[in-house]
């Protein structure tokens, strides 16, 4: 691990990160769970937070997303910069997950985007995000939306 | 690589002055530790003009000389560390109650003046806190003020296309009276332990009429 990667952000932003998160989904040998998105102040972008876990032996990779919600969703990953939560990002295609590994989104690090919604998302309310994988084809989450402060 | 060996330096900062703060801790058991991270030595308040939402200039050492006072760089395109920090900072000034928010001026300087219309700006920060103070100048201007403070790295955009994104620090400097920065809050600092904070700020002593 490269000391640039000590990272103020992430790690102290996943304590802001609790409350109501969406039901695990399980698809063959992948897992996701945890779950949800920040109720946006605008429609421009909204971002969305969920956890991979690869339980199977053979690697996955995810290579795309959806919400009916907005135009186009991309994961941006984090690039490899910060210091004091220098918060430099990334727009990932394919994002593999190996056996055993998972893929983590959190704020401040790699989440996933959507762009352009149809509405202004509410707490309280839940959107439908399509994950589709290489392998193992789509999994449907329903992504409850949570006020940034608690 | 400059700018990454003095993040890296100011990374050992932190982590030393953490190691600093817990061994105090230890020895003032009855002291109440702050939930933000106390840096040594402090940051003056750094001396600067920018153009406020309103189209005016605004220097920030004289708007808020001996005041308590929050500065964060970021942008309104921000996906997460920004509307956090300022939902958080928004809620604790709630929870500590209007005694102690009137004595607590929050400025967010803009790393994204090019998207960042002071309309914009205003109905953003309008979302969280209609007081909050927002300012725009061209982001080699920002740079230099965040060069300044001798902590904060530059901002830099990110990828081609309208939605870019601009890397910047997370870390909200928090001036006291004496007008230093005694403390920072990264990203994710609860609101009630914010709160308890910018009590303790709001209440300490004024620097006295001739500092």
């Amino acid at each position: 691990m490269r000391p640039q990667s000590l990272r103020i952000t992430g790690l102290v932003a996943t304590l802001g990160a609790f409350g109501a998160c969406s039901a695990p989904a399980r698809r063959g040998t992948l897992e996701v769970h945890g779950a949800y998105a920040f109720a946006p102040i605008t429609t421009e972008e909204a971002a969305v937070y969920f956890t991979v876990v690869n339980h199977g032996n053979t690697p996955d990779t995810l290579v795309g997303a959806t919400c009916g919600c907005a135009r186009s969703a991309a994961l941006h990953q984090e690039s490899k910069r910060g210091m004091t939560g220098m918060g430099g990002m990334v727009m990932e295609r394919n994002v593999p997950i190996a056996p055993g590994d998972s893929l983590d989104l959190m704020p401040g690090g790699t989440h996933l985007m959507l762009d352009s919604l149809d509405h202004l998302p509410k707490a309280g309310e839940r959107i439908s995000v399509t994950l589709r994988f290489a392998h193992t084809g789509t999994v449907v989450l329903e992504v409850p939306v949570r006020p940034y402060a608690q | 690589m400059r700018i990454r060996r003095r993040m890296l330096a100011l990374a050992c900062a932190v982590v030393v002055t953490l190691a600093a703060a817990a061994c105090a801790r230890r020895g003032e058991p009855q002291r109440q530790a702050m939930a933000g991270i106390v840096i040594t030595p402090p940051i003056p308040k750094p001396d600067f003009t920018l153009t406020d939402t309103h189209g005016h200039p605004y220097n920030f050492r004289a708007e808020t000389r001996g005041k308590v006072t929050l500065l964060f760089f970021g942008y309104t395109h921000c996906p997460d560390v920004c509307p956090l920090q300022m939902a958080n900072v928004a809620a604790a000034l709630k929870k500590a109650g209007p005694d102690v928010a009137k004595q607590v001026t929050v400025v967010f300087v803009t790393t994204d003046s090019v998207r960042d219309s002071p309309e914009r700006l205003r109905q953003w920060l309008g979302s969280f806190d209609t007081t909050f103070v927002g300012l725009t100048g061209s982001l080699d201007r920002v740079n230099d003020i965040q060069a300044r403070t001798r902590f904060l790295p530059r901002s830099v955009r990110e990828e081609e296309g309208a939605n870019y994104t601009v890397a910047h620090s997370a870390v909200m400097l928090a001036f006291a009276r004496d007008d230093s920065a005694h403390v920072l809050y990264p990203s994710g600092v609860q609101p009630a332990a914010w709160a308890e904070d910018l009590k303790r700020m709001a209440a300490a002593a004024p620097p006295r009429a001739n500092e």
